[in-house]
């Protein structure tokens, strides 16, 4: 484990989570005094850690609202769990290793430290006793060197981040590109799962997609990505990104949308604009196995021009007789001998309903909660239902 | 924006209507324009950023009574202990000075403030433009439904003895094709001629930004 710098002087060593709960309770209720100043805390906290270090200011985007939010939350949370500790270890030791690939190093957790102090000080004012800076600097210590042994163990098995090269921009619509990215490591992932991709010309900005292939002997990736209006990531790799760029990508998370090996039942897959992503990678893994299970995939748009990717599903479709795939169109027009009327799980419901059979959902977020209440009042088990949720 | 009432409150000097906790309470939006289900969104966008502006406002003026309060107890214990014959060292806050780190936060406040305005800005224009992309579409697909109907219906009285399905079929896809085409084609060159326009304008405009420089 390396040495956190912090606090200063003292062995991180001699840090722990406070000792009774009358000292959990401090940290609690000073936290709770804090947090009433709402977004200012974050924004006097990012102020103090830029100016005293400089340095620090380039891991982060040019705009930190949302950051910050992500700051005050996760600090709460801690707080939240301080007694909670095996829960927080957890949360903890993900969050160091997620924080791999913000290139967050040791070095940084000292002057973080500094910050949190300053600030809680700064809010409590008469209240910040030297006990309370104790027991904060305390907790601190201990979760910094909790992530940090995340990071650790996270780096015995994969990089901080993966670059990939650009080797395909397919602008298939107006505002959708399919992109095909070279790790020039492999990265290891199964189907379902989800990666982060950053581009230089966003930087500090990661956005979750999910690659619409089963792994291959090349290691390339392929990313479905929709321009979401206003977007900054997206609009970028939409519109601009070009082959040869370089983008980095993040570990894969997300197992909700994975095949069990050892799973035998059939699934019905529903899917809204590029959450067909995932399954294309789901499809053709099932192609691999031994027994493949049988697969119905309603794939839905609002218009026929946004089932983008049809002619390819329809061909994996005649290669595979477990396979079917319909195609749902929304938006009033006519059922043609190529689309059914309806939205993808409107029209799944009419060809079910198939209590028996796993079911996943991939979309927009309003798609998936809408999709979910759908197949849930037709009495489809929660067991039977799977969804990625970020 | 919602009906507004009550007095003008002024901040800092600028007179803006602040929102106060009951306007937001009972802020009503309008209808939804015609066709379209609830209120309308555009609105309620409008008004959500306008509180959001208004609580950056606040925690802006927050933060400086902050700032003149920590200035003041810092001269306080300056004075009590000078008075004290400086039996106590004097407590300087440590790191960078407050006056600093607000400056800081009120330039990132502005940098967010420009980024919200600008994507909710290319929100809108993308949205408008989607909007109208299906109307466009939409309207196509109207008229070439009622052409291949009137094809079909044309076909059935002309064709007698001879009728089969499958030739109304065809009759009523090529004149849905025919239709939608002669639609498209129409919009499409309302387009270039409107892009043409713009091209001339700019090829003509004298160069007057020259004097808008600095």
């Amino acid at each position: 484990m390396p040495s956190v710098p912090w606090p200063p002087g003292r062995s991180p060593t001699s840090s722990r989570w406070p000792a009774d709960v009358s000292g959990a309770t401090r940290l609690q209720h000073s936290w709770d005094l804090v947090a009433q100043h709402g977004d200012q805390v974050a924004l006097h906290f990012y102020s103090h850690l830029f100016l005293a270090h400089p340095e620090v200011r380039d891991l982060f985007p040019v705009g930190m609202a949302v950051q910050r939010d992500r700051l005050v939350t996760a600090l709460g949370r801690i707080v939240a769990d301080v007694e909670n500790h095996d829960q927080l270890t957890a949360f903890l030791r993900q969050l160091g290793a997620d924080h791999r690939k913000f290139a967050v190093v040791a070095d940084h957790y000292g002057p973080v430290g500094e910050a949190l102090l300053a600030t809680l000080a700064h809010f409590l004012g008469d209240r910040w006793t030297a006990e309370l800076a104790r027991e904060w600097t305390a907790a601190y210590g201990l979760v910094a060197q909790v992530m940090l042994a995340g990071a650790d163990d996270a780096a015995m098995h994969s990089p901080p981040w993966w670059e990939a090269l650009v080797t395909r921009h397919e602008q298939v619509a107006l505002d959708l590109a399919v992109l095909t990215v070279r790790p020039r490591q492999v990265l290891p992932y199964r189907p379902g799962q989800s990666v982060a991709v950053e581009t230089d010309l966003r930087p500090r900005l990661w956005r979750y997609y999910s690659p619409a292939n089963a792994p291959r002997t090349d290691g390339s990736l392929d990313f479905h990505v929709r321009y979401v209006p206003g977007g900054i990531v997206s609009g970028a790799l939409v519109h601009t990104i070009g082959e040869g760029d370089l983008v980095r990508l993040g570990s894969p998370v997300g197992d909700n949308l994975t095949l069990d090996p050892a799973g035998q039942r059939d699934l019905v897959l529903v899917a809204g604009g590029t959450g067909v992503a995932p399954f294309k990678a789901l499809i053709e893994s099932n192609a691999t196995a031994e027994q493949p299970r049988r697969i119905h995939l309603f794939w839905g748009g609002r218009r026929p021009e946004d089932l983008y990717d049809l002619p390819a599903l329809t061909a994996l479709c005649e290669r595979h007789s477990w396979l079917q795939v319909t195609a749902c169109v929304s938006d009033g027009f006519r059922p043609t001998d190529r689309h059914e009327q309806g939205t993808a799980v409107e029209v799944a419901l009419k060809h079910g309903p198939w209590p028996h059979r796993d079911h996943y959902v991939c979309g927009s977020p309003e798609m998936v909660q809408a999709s979910l209440t759908h197949l849930r009042e037709a009495g489809v088990a929660p067991e039977r239902l799977r969804h990625e949720e970020f | 924006m919602p009906a507004s009432n009550g007095p003008v409150p002024e901040l800092d000097g600028r007179a803006l209507t602040r929102l106060t906790p009951e306007r937001v309470r009972s802020a009503t939006f309008p209808r939804a324009p015609l066709g379209r289900r609830g209120v309308d969104e555009e609105e309620i966008r409008r008004f959500l950023i306008r509180v959001a502006e208004d609580l950056a406002a606040r925690d802006n003026a927050e933060a400086n009574l902050r700032a003149e309060n920590s200035r003041i107890k810092e001269h306080l214990v300056r004075w009590q202990s000078e008075q004290a014959n400086r039996r106590n060292a004097r407590l300087g806050p440590q790191g960078p000075s407050i006056e600093a780190v607000n400056a800081m936060s009120r330039a990132q406040q502005q940098a967010d403030a420009f980024m919200a305005q600008a994507q909710d800005y290319a929100r809108r224009v993308t949205t408008h433009a989607r909007e109208q992309a299906d109307s466009i579409l939409r309207d196509a697909h109207d008229r070439a439904e009622r052409a291949a109907e009137e094809a079909a219906q044309d076909y059935r009285h002309r064709a007698g003895e001879g009728y089969t399905a499958e030739v109304e079929e065809m009759q009523r896809r090529v004149a849905y094709l025919r239709a939608f085409g002669h639609t498209m084609q129409v919009q499409l060159h309302a387009a270039a001629q409107a892009f043409m326009n713009e091209v001339d304008k700019i090829a003509t405009e004298p160069l007057t930004s020259q004097g808008n420089r600095s």
